[in-house]
C-alpha cells in the first residue's frame, strides 16, 4: 500500500472528493449510493495542510504547457486517452491546453484547480515508489502500473476522473473552448452539434 | 403614500411575466425586480459547456447555497449544495427558468383541484382540494394558448380535460420518425396517444422566430424565441408599453411593512452591492416556490413577528415537486433498414407524446380508484458531454480509461437512438416537506440560505413505479431494446411548486383563493408557491394561467 497515496487521502474531505468533477449527474449517482450508506462526516477541507500544495503557480505564459507540471499532465491524458488510427487522442484534442483554459476561467472552484494540480506531483512521487523514475520517463506498461496503483485509491480514483472528465470535454465541447479542433471529436463519434455555435467562450459574452 | 411604481414584481419567471404583461398593457407602472442578468435571444447558443457544464445561469454554489434536509439512518441530515453539488438553482436570469425548460404543456384535470373529495385522505399526506376550481382557471389556460403561444393538436382521448376552443393556436412542430413508431405501438395496445403540447412556436410570430429544430432544447436558452419563455412572450412585450421597467442584478433581501401589515418597500441590492429600496402600491412575490418561502420568511415586520405572512407557521411548509419516474429504451440502428436507421438518427424533430391511460387508476392490485399520472416520451437529450461522461466509469462504478473507453464511447454513440420517457404523479404534500431558514448558512451577501427538508410519501412511489412499468410494456410494443426504468424517491429540483399554499383558512394556508397573502392585503403570490398539491403534469402552464388570473384580479383592486 502506498503511504503517498494514504498521505494525499489525508488533504480532503469525503464530501469534496464526492463532488469532484463538476458533473452533478455524477453527483447525483453518488447520492444516490450514499442514501442507504450511514451519514458520512463532514470531514474538514485540509487542502492548505502544510505537504499537500506544493506545486508551481500557472501563469498566463503562453509556454506554460512546456513547464512543469504540464508535460506530465498531457503524458497522463495521452495514457487515459491514446491516439490510434481510427480515432483522435488526448494530444490531437488539445486535452492539455484545454485543461489549462479551465483551469483559468475566472469562475472555476479554486479547491478544484488545486485538487487538480496536486495530483499530478501524487503521481509523480507513486511513479518514483514503483519505477525510481518520473512518470515522463516510464514506457507504456509502467505507466499503466501506475494509474492502476493511483486508481486503488479513493481520491486517486477522483483525481483520475476528474482528468477523463475534462478530456472528454476536450473531446466534445465547441472547438471555441480550444480542444475538439475542427470538431474532430464530434466527427469520430457521429455527433451532430447544436446551432447556433457559440461564437465565443462563455465567459466572453455572458456578463 | 408615495408609491414609486403601481406594482412591484419580484422574479421574472413564469409567475412574475403574466403580471408584468397584463398590468403593463393596462397602463399601470410596473417595476420587475430581478436577481439575475438581462440576456436576449442573441446571448443563446448551443453551448454544453454554458448550458449544463459550469453554472452560467444559475449562481455560483460557494456564493450561494441551499441546505438539504434528508433522514438517513441516523434521522434528519442536513447538507449545504455546495458540499453536495446538488444544485437547487434552475435560472436567475431575466425570464427565469422558464428560458430554460422544455416546454411540455399539459393543463391539470378538474379532478386535480378536488383531489382531497376526489379520492379521500391519505395518511401521512395533507391533501387538501384546491380553493377554486378547473372551470375558473380554464378561461387562462386558453389565454396562455395563445400569449405565450403554445403548438399542438387536440385528440380526442378518454381523458382529456374540457376546454373552451376547439384546437391550439399553432399547429404541431415537427416529428421524429419515432413518433408513428409510437402512434402504432399504442394502437396495439389500446392506448391513447396524446401530442404532446409544446410552449414553443411552429410559426413565427412577431420578433419570434418558429422553431429551428436544432434538437438542442431543453436545458437551452432558445435562440430562436420559439420557446415561450415569459421573457420573449411577456416580458418583452411589457417592455415596449413603456409602462414596465425590469431592473436585473436585483436581489430583493426583504419586503418592509408597516404597522398595518402592509407591504410599502422591497429592499434590494442593485448590480454595485448598493443597498436600494422600491416603493409600490402592490408587491408580486414571484420568485420560485424554495426563494418565495425564504423571501417571506426572511421579511418580518410589526405585524409579521414570524415573517410576512407567517401568523400560523405556514409559510414554507408543504413544499412539492413533481414525483414519477424515468427510463430508456435503445432502438439499434441494426434492426432498422438503413433508410429507417437514417430517420432515426435524425435529431432536431421531436417525439411529443405524451399517454394519460393511468392518469386515474382502476387497479385491483390498489383496491380502489387513484390517483395516477401522465408519461412523457421524448428524444434521449443530444448533450454529448454528459453521455461521454457517464460512460467513464463501468457498472461497479471503476474508472475505465485508455482503448477500453475508447471503444465504449464509439460503441455508445453510434449504435442506437434512445427514447426515454418521464413519469409525472403528485408528491403528495407532508409535515416532512418544507422550506425554512438556515440558522448558520449564509449567502454571499450575509444572509440566511433557505433551509429544504425533503421527504416523498411511499405512496408516490408506488404509483411511479406502476406507471413506469406500464410505460416499459409501450417501449417493449415499440421493439426497444435494453429498457430501464424505474420510480425516484428524489424530487427533481426544477420541477418545485407549494410552501405558500393557497385556501379559505388562514390557519393552513398563507395565500388567499386570489393568491393575495392573507395577512397582507397588498402582497401577491404568482409562482408555484400557491399549488396545494401539483397535479400530475410539469407546472409550468398552469402557473402561467394562475399568474394571468391573478393578474386581472389585481388589475381590479389598483
Amino acid at each position: 500500500m502506498s503511504k503517498i497515496l494514504d498521505n494525499w487521502t489525508r488533504c480532503y474531505s469525503t464530501d469534496f472528493l464526492d463532488q469532484l468533477p463538476q458533473n452533478w449527474q455524477r453527483r447525483a449517482f453518488l447520492r444516490a449510493g450514499l442514501k442507504t450508506a450511514t451519514a458520512v462526516a463532514l470531514a474538514p477541507y485540509l487542502g492548505s495542510l502544510a505537504g499537500c500544495s506544493d506545486h508551481a503557480n500557472l501563469n498566463n505564459s503562453t509556454e506554460v504547457l512546456s513547464q512543469t507540471p504540464w508535460p506530465t499532465i498531457a503524458a497522463v491524458q495521452d495514457h487515459l486517452f491514446p491516439h490510434d488510427a481510427t480515432s483522435p487522442g488526448a494530444n490531437d484534442i488539445h486535452a492539455a491546453g484545454y485543461l489549462y483554459q479551465v483551469l483559468q476561467t475566472a469562475d472555476f472552484d479554486p479547491e478544484e484547480k488545486q485538487f487538480i494540480l496536486d495530483g499530478v506531483q501524487q503521481l509523480d512521487k507513486v511513479s518514483h515508489e514503483l519505477h525510481h523514475n518520473a512518470f515522463l520517463q516510464l514506457n507504456t506498461s509502467q505507466r499503466e502500473a501506475v494509474v492502476q496503483e493511483v486508481a486503488t485509491y479513493r481520491v486517486g480514483d477522483r483525481w483520475l476522473g476528474a482528468l477523463l472528465t475534462y478530456i472528454l470535454e476536450a473531446l466534445l465541447s465547441d472547438p471555441v473552448y480550444g480542444g475538439n479542433p475542427d470538431g474532430i471529436g464530434w466527427r469520430w463519434l457521429e455527433h451532430i452539434p447544436g446551432f447556433p455555435r457559440p461564437p465565443t467562450p462563455y465567459a466572453q459574452r455572458l456578463k | 403614500m408615495e408609491h414609486d411604481y403601481d406594482i412591484c414584481i419580484i422574479g421574472s419567471g413564469a409567475g412574475g411575466g403574466p403580471v408584468a404583461f397584463t398590468l403593463a398593457q393596462a397602463g399601470h407602472s410596473v417595476l420587475v425586480l430581478e436577481k439575475g442578468p438581462w440576456y436576449t435571444t442573441a446571448d443563446m447558443f448551443k453551448d454544453e459547456v454554458a448550458c449544463c457544464r459550469r453554472s452560467v445561469f444559475t449562481p455560483n454554489l460557494r456564493d450561494e447555497r441551499h441546505v438539504i434536509e434528508e433522514h438517513q439512518q441516523t434521522g434528519w441530515s442536513a447538507q449545504s449544495t455546495a458540499d453536495s453539488g446538488w444544485d437547487f438553482w434552475n435560472g436567475n436570469v431575466v425570464g427565469g427558468s422558464s428560458n430554460f425548460m422544455s416546454g411540455f404543456f399539459l393543463r391539470s384535470k378538474p379532478e386535480d383541484f378536488r383531489l382531497r373529495s376526489e379520492f379521500g385522505a391519505i395518511k401521512g399526506a395533507n391533501i387538501v382540494d384546491w380553493p377554486i376550481s378547473y372551470e375558473q382557471l380554464e378561461p387562462y389556460y386558453t389565454k396562455v394558448e395563445t400569449e405565450v403561444g403554445i403548438s399542438g393538436r387536440v385528440v380526442k382521448h378518454p381523458f382529456a380535460e374540457p376546454r373552451s376552443t376547439t384546437d391550439f393556436p399553432y399547429p404541431p412542430t415537427q416529428e421524429h420518425r419515432l413518433s408513428s413508431i409510437f402512434d402504432s405501438a399504442c394502437n396495439k395496445l389500446s392506448l391513447h396517444s396524446i401530442p404532446t403540447p409544446r410552449a414553443i412556436l411552429s410559426q413565427p410570430n412577431g420578433e419570434r422566430r418558429s422553431c429551428e429544430y436544432s434538437g438542442y432544447c431543453g436545458s437551452y436558452g432558445c435562440a430562436s424565441g420559439a420557446k415561450g419563455s415569459a421573457r420573449v412572450a411577456l416580458l418583452d412585450r411589457a417592455i415596449k408599453t413603456g409602462k414596465c421597467e425590469i431592473r436585473p442584478h436585483a436581489k430583493v433581501h426583504r419586503l418592509i411593512s408597516d404597522a398595518k401589515g402592509r407591504v410599502t418597500a422591497a429592499e434590494y441590492v442593485d448590480a454595485n452591492d448598493q443597498l436600494q429600496q422600491a416603493r409600490a402600491k402592490i408587491f408580486v412575490v414571484a420568485c420560485q416556490a424554495v426563494e418565495t418561502s425564504r423571501l417571506l420568511l426572511a421579511s418580518p415586520g410589526p405585524q409579521h413577528q414570524n415573517g410576512l405572512g407567517n401568523q400560523h407557521g405556514q409559510v414554507g411548509k408543504n413544499l412539492i415537486f413533481s414525483a414519477g419516474g424515468s427510463g430508456r429504451g435503445d432502438f439499434l440502428y441494426g434492426d432498422f433498414s438503413p433508410t429507417d436507421a437514417d430517420a432515426l438518427k435524425q435529431i432536431g424533430p421531436f417525439v411529443n407524446r405524451s399517454l394519460q391511460d393511468w392518469y386515474f387508476i382502476n387497479d385491483k392490485k390498489f383496491g380502489g380508484r387513484l390517483k395516477g399520472g401522465s408519461i412523457d416520451f421524448l428524444l434521449r437529450h443530444p448533450n454529448a458531454i454528459s453521455r461521454a461522461t457517464a460512460l467513464r466509469r463501468d457498472d461497479n462504478d471503476n474508472l475505465i480509461w485508455g482503448k477500453a473507453l475508447k471503444q465504449r464511447l464509439k460503441t455508445e454513440f453510434t449504435r442506437a437512438q434512445f427514447l426515454d420517457y418521464e413519469v409525472f404523479c403528485d408528491w403528495l404534500p407532508t409535515d416532512d416537506c418544507f422550506v425554512s431558514l438556515d440558522s448558520a448558512v449564509k449567502d454571499k451577501w450575509g444572509k440566511p440560505v433557505a433551509k429544504i427538508r425533503l421527504n416523498s410519501h411511499p405512496h408516490d412511489v408506488r404509483i411511479g413505479e406502476y406507471i413506469s412499468d406500464k410505460a416499459k410494456t409501450v417501449l417493449q410494443a415499440m421493439g426497444a431494446k435494453n429498457i430501464i426504468g424505474g420510480a425516484s424517491t428524489s424530487p427533481p429540483q426544477n420541477l418545485m411548486a407549494g410552501g405558500c399554499r393557497f385556501g379559505t383558512d388562514p390557519r393552513n394556508s398563507v395565500l388567499d383563493p386570489d393568491c393575495r397573502v392573507h395577512s397582507a392585503s397588498n402582497v401577491f403570490v404568482t409562482d408555484g408557491s400557491f399549488m396545494p398539491t401539483g397535479g400530475s403534469v410539469t407546472y409550468t402552464w398552469t402557473i402561467y394561467a394562475n399568474s394571468f388570473r391573478v393578474a386581472d384580479i389585481i388589475q381590479r383592486q389598483l
